[in-house]
């Protein structure tokens, strides 16, 4: 016969009301009264007396949790530890105290549940990483359907409701008051597993508290609460690794958030940091009271914590989501999920980060050649968009005609980002990244498998198309490359379903056409031409009005540029390109195209089919140099010639497998031919790989510093240069014989990268040049003089070059060579672009000239133009005269250039507002 | 019908995309000079002068005259500087003098006029020699000096003057009757800026009885001159381009034995013609000759005429062509006249104490009415008119020793240049084309 043994007795539990600032606790304590089991007694602890009615039967009242104990008559065994927001059902204090007599734990938790909708769940504990950041497990709004109702040990509780053994309790030294709300409850979980004790979930306990919201675990008093929690919990050994990698993701974590628009991430890193230097006397104090702190009692924490940064998973899986812009789901999958660096998204963003920056180590490390357009960016951000909004055009002999836009482009990201050549860099490098994000997530949204994105990734920003323009030295085309498959996207995407859905969506097209057009102004029509070609294979109209509408929407930003020269002259000046794409080269791509629309089906065959037309037409437009397109049209053919043949390599690479299996063996043979073509040509775009400067030229204009190391007071003068066009920067002007040539300014900079049209004094040195070449004149110094050029430097072959092989006051700078052959010669007369009737020389200070206040007038050697002051103006020839009485002379500009400039901008800045605002609040609903 | 529309649009563009065109590069609207047509040597801005020579023994000096009103910066350039500077005006009745501007030695000057072009001419006379020419416009892209000779007793200088403010580098094209003459010290001659570099012809290739040099600068520019000393007198003459036809009004002179002398640097034959005019206007024997390229052809004038006469010689091809006339005690020797003009400016007559003789040719098939006006530097002119039957030479004696210059009008198209003798001793020298 079995005998029973004596019920053990039953265990006396002290409910401890942990009360937040300006909280009622009136709905908890009815809550503890309500309790099937009952309590020995009620402390609520707090800094000052919680708001309830004040009365001898009211609760007792504590500041720390000795204090508690002592105002308890007799031992408790168990600490109930309640928030002062949570309502407990009335059988959760049982569940607690069976789930702790049962499993021998020394913490409990109870589920949370949401107080205003009682069928979510909150929390369910769960696992943290080192740093401490928690890992709920839940989506958003989870609805509880007990799938969570099992009995498991977790690193991390939420303090909604803690039952603790008391013994543990005061053994480690007490309730850490400092910490906030989830750190609270990380610390006792913590400091419960150093010293062994069992910390675990038990469902059956249900309580309600108020959600908090997603984002809670990242404000930085939670963060700091980490910190000061890992000061305290662990052993020197890992805190000797943890601290500095946690140090790096912080600041990575805010790098990331910065980028995102959240500008306190800075603010919250440094406070969180600050916030424990400030403590790091109490937490040192409170890590010697700790009973352990070893690597053994490491062991055990890592044992529930998960590998890795949660954070920086999270960053991963938004970056994924990002470059999969969620066109498809992936299959539901029952088993374990892998682990996040497994996960298609992550592998694809490790790739395309990987390839970009191959393909672009060598500007991230050394930063950017000075060759063709790529120009240093001017010294002053602020001063270049006040010359481009309706300012004085500094290329040449100067204009009041507005500049191109991508140099306002490129000064407004400049002043954001401050720096020269770290914004240049970093503008490069971006546009790239962006180019192989857009057009994977381009091709996701097409629907093509991940191989496909990625290989077409590589062809938009390392195919042929882009390689030729880089070896041209055309960065703007590169730049390009960032908004056009943003826009793209829009354009293929599925109908919004509400007018803010359709605003939103206008407003990104808009928005990433603008980024697009900015730099290669008549890329403006690719999203119509893309609308157009997709709305026909798709057989939906939508895509061409979309694509129209962000065109137009877009237009904006090429004002005043646009206004300034009209549409015909842009269509057809400047030199045109003519790519000649090498056949090896051009074969794959073709082959790819034909063949897989050919044979292939289903969206393979939509997306090649829109590649080759695209990229035919673009070709065909880049190649139309002789029929009277200008240099921009040509440009944008050959945006338009990367973009189709990035979509035409997608589309064969998933030829074979849009097939089926009911194939005859022909189509299939050519299928894969189709794919092993595309295969060829996403080779090819490594070409570019080992140099590692996405195909531009090696620096050439480096030597033309000489300038300013041999700049009198006032600063550096004019440079005449001249040269076979290549090795010129920017565009160029020719001679009657063909001669190019082109002045600049003593710094170069990337605002002289195009030349206004030609005027008065264009055209006064270019019959000095005529004559000087004609070897009539024996002074050419005295000559260029008058046009502030100090210098003649000659970077190749030129008549200039024997011109100056005859003359006497030019002296050649011996040893200094700007091009392969020539050199450079400098002037013996004094060459000011400004200079006072008393021969004093004036600074050019772009864009205005500055210098010493004088009498009289000074004369100002830029092209003619009423606008200049201040004060009367005077015509001198092709130049100008003001008088010298203010010390500056300024260019008035032009209102109307002003206005459209502004106008521009504001319209950027609504369409980037229209489309963040749509961007943060999709990121603050994503789950945790 | 989406793969077959896809399909054709892409193969059409494509097709045609392909046939394009590169873009024509920006075709001249003015033409320019090349290399192959150097300029005519009419008077310009500038004039260098790499030869004159004085000393307690011999003078020098410089004649200028311009086409109107100028002004005139006389430069001497030693050592990489400018060692001396002189200035002047001249008017439309006027012209300057400048004598001995440097007291010893060997000189190499620059001219530069404002206001109007001009001319200028050197002179430099005194024991054992009477030698000038005209100074050197236009800058070429090849320098023909033909008409030396290294025989025993000879000296023969290649002067080589850089005004200019960059190092130059000159090969050397030589040809002798031993054909073309190689060497190492011919080629990547450094002439540096603002200096003059003196070539001893005679050191490096002596006993040549007939030496012509083509300089073929390599980088930068120079001006050159062959300076012939035979011991007993100097010929000076400056180099010159190339041209397809020659006229040398002054081609000979009574006791002195002429030979044209030309060079072909091009790879193919010259053929060529050589006509001789006297006072006479009566039909000399021509001589036709061929120079196989590249290399040189002499011309042995002796014989045509008793008396002065002149020369017109004409080819299928540019050459270079020099007059080199001598006699027992004397030498001289001249460039012609590439191109016929109306108006002249004839530098330096009245240099030589005993008088100049200038010389007009009219190769014409017309007679020619010409005025010659003497200039001096105070400004007295005298105006003659002289009539010129076709296919005949004229010849003018300048008497009064203070004229520095002639201006030469006409109407119809001649050439013109002038002599001087002095004791056995000669000079030929050329004018310039005004107007």
């Amino acid at each position: 016969m079995t005998q029973s043994s004596p019920p053990s007795p039953k265990p006396r539990v002290l409910a401890l009301v942990v009360a937040r600032r300006g909280d009622d606790v009136a709905e908890v304590l009815a809550s503890i009264d309500s309790q099937v089991y009952e309590v020995e007694d009620v402390v609520v602890i707090a800094e000052r007396r919680p708001g309830v009615t004040p009365d001898a039967n009211g609760p007792k009242t504590a500041r720390r949790l000795s204090e508690a104990l002592d105002a308890v008559d007799g031992p408790v065994d168990y600490l109930w530890m309640l928030d002062s927001r949570t309502t407990a059902r009335p059988d959760a204090l049982v569940a607690l105290i069976d789930a702790a007599e049962s499993l021998e734990a020394s913490v409990v938790g109870s589920k949370v549940l949401d107080t205003d909708h009682p069928d979510r769940l909150l929390s369910v504990g769960g696992p943290t990483d080192v740093f401490g950041f928690p890992y709920t497990g839940l989506e958003t709004g989870e609805i509880d359907q007990e799938q969570f109702d099992v009995i498991r040990d977790v690193a991390f509780l939420e303090p909604a409701s803690l039952l603790v053994r008391r013994d543990l309790a005061e053994g480690l030294g007490g309730l850490d008051h400092s910490l906030p709300y989830l750190s609270f409850g990380l610390d006792i979980c913590q400091r419960a597993r150093v010293v062994g004790g069992r910390v675990v979930v038990t469902p059956g306990s249900e309580v309600f508290s108020r959600a908090s919201g997603a984002q809670r675990p990242t404000t930085w008093r939670e963060q700091a609460g980490r910190l000061r929690i890992m000061l305290k919990t662990y052993s020197l050994v890992t805190l000797a690794w943890a601290l500095p990698a946690l140090f790096l993701v912080g600041l990575a974590t805010w790098l990331y958030r910065l980028g995102k628009g959240f500008i306190t991430g800075p603010v919250d890193w440094v406070r969180t940091w600050a916030w424990n230097l400030l403590y790091l006397p109490s937490t040192l104090a409170a890590r010697r009271r700790a009973p352990t702190t070893s690597m053994e009692s490491d062991a055990e924490l890592f044992r529930f914590q998960v590998r890795g940064s949660l954070e920086l998973r999270e960053i991963a899986a938004e970056l994924g989501a990002l470059l999969g812009a969620g066109a498809e789901e992936e299959e539901p999958d029952d088993r374990v999920p892998p682990a996040f660096w497994q996960r298609p998204d992550v592998i694809t963003t490790v790739l395309g980060v990987a390839l970009v920056l191959v393909l672009t180590r060598s500007i991230i490390a050394e930063g950017l050649p000075a060759t063709g357009y790529l120009l240093p960016l001017a010294e002053s951000a602020w001063d270049t968009l006040r010359a481009y909004a309706g300012g004085w055009h500094p290329g040449g002999l100067g204009s009041p005609e507005p500049m191109h836009p991508s140099i306002g482009a490129t000064a407004a990201i400049q002043l954001l980002l401050g720096g020269r050549g770290g914004a240049a860099g970093i503008l490069t490098v971006g546009a790239v990244a962006s180019g192989v994000a857009g057009m994977v997530a381009l091709i996701r949204r097409l629907g093509l498998s991940r191989g496909a994105r990625l290989v077409a990734g590589a062809v938009f920003v390392a195919g042929f198309p882009v390689l030729w323009l880089a070896g041209q030295g055309y960065w703007p085309g590169l730049l390009a490359l960032g908004g056009l498959p943003w826009s793209l996207l829009g354009v293929a995407g599925p109908n919004p379903e509400t007018v803010r859905g359709w605003t939103e969506r206008l407003a990104r097209v808009g928005l990433a056409t603008a980024a697009s057009a900015a730099f290669v102004p008549l890329s403006i029509v690719i999203p119509i031409l893309f609308g157009l070609v997709w709305a026909s294979v798709a057989r939906r109209s939508r895509p061409l009005v979309i694509g129209a509408a962000g065109s137009v929407l877009a237009l904006p930003v090429l004002l005043p540029w646009l206004s300034g020269r009209g549409i015909a002259e842009v269509l057809g000046s400047g030199a045109p390109f003519h790519p000649d794409p090498s056949w090896w080269v051009a074969a794959p791509l073709v082959v790819a195209g034909a063949a897989a629309m050919m044979v292939a089906r289903s969206r393979p065959l939509s997306v090649a089919v829109t590649g080759a037309a695209i990229g035919s037409v673009g070709f065909l437009v880049a190649r139309a140099g002789s029929a009277g397109a200008g240099q921009e049209t040509t440009v944008a053919g050959l945006i338009a010639t990367a973009a189709g043949a990035a979509l035409v390599v997608a589309g064969a690479l998933d030829a074979p497998a849009s097939l089926g299996i009911d194939v005859s063996l022909p189509r299939t043979a050519t299928a894969y031919g189709a794919m092993v073509a595309a295969i060829v040509v996403g080779l090819t775009s490594l070409i570019a790989a080992p140099a590692g400067r996405m195909g531009l030229p090696d620096d050439r204009f480096g030597t033309l510093a000489f300038a300013s190391s041999r700049a009198e007071a006032h600063g550096p003068d004019r440079v005449l240069l001249t040269g076979p066009p290549e090795t010129l920067p920017g565009q160029h002007r020719v001679l009657p014989d063909g001669t190019p040539y082109r002045l600049i300014g003593g710094v170069l900079d990337y605002p002289q990268a195009w030349l206004p049209e030609a005027r008065l004094g264009d055209a006064a040195l270019q019959e000095t040049l005529v004559g000087l070449m004609d070897g009539e004149e024996l002074r050419p110094g005295e000559l260029l003089a008058r046009f502030g050029i100090r210098w003649v430097a000659v970077t190749g072959p030129s008549p200039i070059a024997d011109a100056m092989s005859a003359q006497l006051d030019m002296r050649p700078l011996a040893g200094l060579f700007v091009g392969e052959s020539g050199g450079v010669w400098e002037n013996d007369v004094p060459a000011y672009r400004a200079v006072t009737d008393g021969g004093e020389a004036w600074s050019w200070t772009p864009p205005d000239y500055e210098g010493r206040q004088a009498g009289g007038s000074v004369r100002i050697a830029e092209n003619a133009d009423h606008r200049w002051g201040p004060g009367a103006w005077q015509q001198d020839g092709w130049a100008n005269r003001v008088p010298a009485e203010a010390g500056v002379a300024t260019f008035g500009g032009v209102g109307s250039f002003r206005f459209q400039a502004r106008a521009a901008g504001v319209v950027v800045i609504l369409l980037a507002g229209l489309s963040l605002v749509r961007a943060r609040r999709e990121a603050g609903d994503r789950p945790v | 019908m989406t793969r077959i529309i896809g399909l054709a649009v892409a193969v059409l563009a494509v097709v045609v995309a392909t046939t394009q065109p590169a873009p024509v590069p920006p075709v001249p609207t003015v033409e320019m000079t090349t290399g192959a047509e150097a300029p005519t040597g009419r008077a310009s801005h500038f004039a260098h002068c790499p030869w004159s020579r004085s000393d307690s023994l011999r003078s020098s000096a410089y004649s200028v005259l311009g086409e109107g009103p100028a002004g005139f910066v006389l430069s001497f350039l030693e050592g990489g500087s400018v060692e001396d500077r002189l200035s002047g005006r001249t008017d439309a009745d006027t012209a300057a003098r400048v004598e001995n501007p440097r007291p010893v030695g060997a000189s190499s000057a620059m001219v530069e006029f404002s206001g109007n072009v001009g001319s200028v001419g050197v002179v430099t006379t005194g024991e054992g020699l009477l030698a000038g020419d005209l100074c050197s416009g236009r800058i070429p892209d090849s320098w023909h000096l033909p008409g030396g000779s290294t025989l025993e007793g000879e000296s023969l200088v290649l002067r080589l003057f850089n005004p200019f403010t960059a190092d130059a580098r000159v090969d050397l094209w030589a040809f002798s009757e031993l054909g073309i003459e190689a060497g190492e010290a011919l080629e990547g001659l450094t002439v540096p800026a603002q200096r003059t570099r003196v070539v001893a012809l005679e050191e490096l290739l002596p006993g040549r009885e007939s030496l012509s040099v083509i300089v073929r600068p390599v980088a930068g520019s120079v001006i050159p001159a062959m300076v012939l000393d035979t011991g007993t007198d100097v010929a000076v003459w400056p180099g010159s381009g190339a041209g397809d036809g020659w006229e040398f009004p002054v081609a000979g002179a009574v006791g002195f034995r002429s030979d044209l002398v030309i060079t072909n640097e091009a790879s193919i034959p010259v053929n060529f013609l050589v006509e001789a005019f006297d006072e006479s206007g009566a039909q000399l024997p021509s001589q036709a000759g061929r120079i196989e390229g590249p290399g040189q052809a002499r011309v042995s004038l002796d014989g045509l005429s008793s008396s002065g006469f002149g020369v017109r010689v004409t080819g299928d091809g540019p050459f270079g062509a020099v007059i080199v006339a001598r006699s027992e005690a004397g030498v001289a020797a001249t460039v012609g006249a590439r191109t016929t003009a109306t108006g002249w400016l004839v530098p330096g007559p009245g240099v030589v104490g005993s008088g100049s003789r200038l010389r007009l040719l009219n190769a014409g098939v017309t007679e020619l009415t010409a005025t010659y006006r003497t200039l001096t530097p105070e400004g007295r002119t005298r105006a003659n008119v002289i009539g010129i039957p076709p296919n005949s030479v004229r010849t003018v004696h300048i008497a009064a020793p203070e004229v520095a210059g002639v201006r030469v009008t006409a109407d119809g198209p001649l050439t013109v240049g002038w002599l001087a003798t002095v004791s056995g001793r000669a000079m030929f020298s050329g004018a310039i084309p005004s107007g």
